[in-house]
């Protein structure tokens, strides 16, 4: 609430705060008048102040049933007693500040929650920031395993994240954890955390070891409210050794059966001195071990249950791209925006070196265009981005896109017909080093009689000016294959990401 | 985005500046430039500002070239990216048009053939 206290009579000094609970209050806005504090006779600690100040005339403002504010007036100048007409003046005068006030005030809290909105949508993004720039880039190569990592941070950034160190000897360490908590200070911790665990793999080798050393520089430096669930493992040769940090169970699949693994740990920064179990398990070929954040097991589906350990096990038994399926699995599942962190690590064993390039692969985009005239230009820029986006050398990109854009138009065209009701269906994947790109019409696919085009034939006349589109695409992309797939044509261009 | 062809005559060398894609859409624009073959020694394409060329724009400039040849003009290409220098490679679009660095040496290259 504010007064504003005139100074007519030399009245000077601070304004003079009228609280709610002060009896003056109530019966300023009941009478929504100008009160002359002579005649007033109150048990009022307000009223005393104003009397001190000089004060011998109070105007209240209001609106809506509330008092806004005060003007205060001290004696007329004459000396004389304010006449009628003065306070029908000073009531005019209040009834049409008041309103004013009102919507000053009602202005100035909205300006507070506009930048108070603000100010929260900026700690989200420093959150994202920090959390994406410690998450690694490139998984390092450990042979004879395939290592896959799929993270999504939900809208209001939780505190996962994983790492993948190489070792010196070519062990390679794998880590997977949660901080509690969200937003800035679980992004803080996490960056804290990732850098005692590298400091940790420097000085032990032993995945137990290494959660210990991490958990006691942890446990100096983050608040006591907070703590972190880490996985850790050792990957050498067939075998993994790991250790747990209250980190949800990974699930072994080898041999068609899905199974948690356990190994006992309190979570990071909890208690100084806490030690950890360390398991050894053998990964046959073809193997997986996956292991999945509470984001996934805790998201809630549509009667309010919850996904479950029990279901990622299921989905990933079998699948050839383990995060994708439980993505997607989860994705379907279930309702409304992502509460927390979603983060998957998947280590595969690989069957043979042989297999190791087309098991692990991970569909980067798919869309579908009408079959008009003009839609390769899209395409061309959509498939260019993703390609470069995952490694692709722009030259190579450049002629992917190029014979996208030929396959898409010559799908729209001869597969169908310009028909804008039948779809080209494009789905780029990626696995590792060949991004490749399937698109879809429902023709025949290409005849066996496809004219090898010839310059000199068609500048002479001999043959047509077109038929260049799928001779372009054969000598632009390293593989290129026709298939039918369930009744439609699939043609399928490969290319690596570099030129070899 | 649509192409748009920007034309002027030197010395009986027709300069067209291909500013745009050249997709099935150019065919129209690329006609009404043939049309200005007449009484032309030379055709400079300048792909300076093309963004796209698609395999109906490669046809597009085997129709040009057979116009060209017809009106007894020389067809030459300058401001392909190597990109673009690739696909007229293994088209061999390179052997039915003269292609070169730069706008200079492209108007050289046809200028003065058949005065």
């Amino acid at each position: 609430m504010q007064t504003m206290t005139t100074d007519p009579g030399g009245i000077k000094g601070p304004a003079i705060p009228i609280p709610a609970h002060d009896p003056f209050s109530p019966l300023l806005v009941s009478r929504a008048a100008p009160v002359e504090l002579a005649g007033l006779h109150l048990d009022s600690p307000a009223v005393q102040a104003l009397r001190e100040a000089g004060v011998v005339l109070v105007v209240p403002l209001v609106a809506d049933g509330r008092l806004l504010g005060t003007i205060n007036l001290g004696p007329r100048r004459s000396e004389q007693e304010y006449t009628t007409d003065d306070r029908n003046l000073l009531s005019t005068l209040a009834s049409q500040l008041a309103p004013a006030v009102r919507l000053a005030a009602l202005a100035r809290r909205q300006e507070e929650q506009a930048a108070e909105r603000e100010r929260i949508d900026q700690e989200l993004r420093v959150a994202r920031v920090i959390q994406q720039t410690l998450l690694p880039r490139n998984l390092p190569d450990l042979v004879g395993w395939e290592i896959d990592a799929f993270y999504r941070p939900a809208r209001e950034v939780g505190g996962d994240f994983y790492d993948v160190i190489s070792l010196e000897d070519g062990r390679v360490v794998v880590v997977e954890g949660d901080v509690t908590d969200k937003g800035v200070p679980a992004a803080l911790v996490m960056a804290t955390c990732r850098a005692a665990l590298r400091a940790a793999t420097l000085r032990a080798e032993d995945p137990g070891e290494i959660l210990r050393l991490t958990n006691d520089a942890l446990h100096e430096d983050i608040p006591p409210t907070m703590f972190v669930t880490c996985f850790c493992a050792v990957v050498d040769g067939g075998t993994v050794r790991f250790a747990n940090a209250g980190h949800p169970l990974p699930i072994l699949v080898a041999n068609d059966v899905s199974e948690p693994v356990r190994a006992t740990g309190m979570p990071l920064g909890m208690l100084p001195g806490s030690t950890y179990e360390v398991v050894e398990i053998s990964v046959p070929p073809g193997g997986v071990l996956v292991i999945a954040s509470d984001g996934v097991a805790e998201a809630h589906g549509a009667d309010g249950s919850m996904y479950g350990f029990q279901r990622v096990a299921d989905v990933v038994r079998g699948s050839l791209d383990p995060a994708g399926a439980v993505v997607d699995d989860v994705d379907d599942f279930a309702v409304g925006a992502q509460e927390d962190d979603i983060t998957i690590v998947v280590l595969r064993r690989s069957n043979s070196a042989a297999d190791s390039a087309s098991s692990f692969r991970s569909t980067l985009l798919e869309f579908q265009l009408p079959s008009v005239d003009g839609i390769e230009r899209d395409a061309m820029d959509r498939v260019m981005e993703v390609a470069t986006n995952v490694g692709m050398e722009a030259s190579r990109a450049k002629k992917l896109g190029t014979a996208v854009a030929e396959a898409v138009m010559n799908a729209a065209e001869h597969g169908n017909g310009f028909d804008p009701e039948r779809p080209v269906d494009v789905v780029v994947s990626d696995d590792g080093s060949v991004v490749e790109v399937n698109v879809t019409d429902d023709g025949p696919g290409a005849s066996g009689s496809v004219e090898t085009p010839d310059i000199d034939a068609k500048i002479a006349g001999d043959q047509g000016p077109r038929g260049w589109g799928r001779f372009l695409i054969d000598q632009l992309v390293d593989e290129l294959e026709d298939q039918v797939v369930d009744g439609r044509h699939v043609l399928t261009m490969r290319m690596r990401k570099e030129d070899t | 985005m649509s192409l748009t062809v920007n034309t002027e005559v030197a010395e009986k060398v027709l300069l067209a500046h291909l500013d745009g894609d050249l997709d099935r859409a150019a065919d129209e624009p690329l006609a009404e430039l043939e049309a200005q073959f007449g009484d032309t020694s030379g055709v400079v394409l300048d792909f300076t500002d093309t963004g796209f060329i698609a395999s109906s724009g490669l046809a597009l400039l085997v129709r040009l070239v057979r116009s060209a040849s017809a009106a007894g003009a020389t067809v030459a290409a300058t401001g392909l990216d190597e990109h673009y220098r690739h696909v007229f490679e293994i088209t061999r679009l390179d052997s039915v048009m003269i292609v070169t660095e730069d706008k200079e040496a492209a108007v050289a290259a046809v200028s003065g053939g058949n005065q």
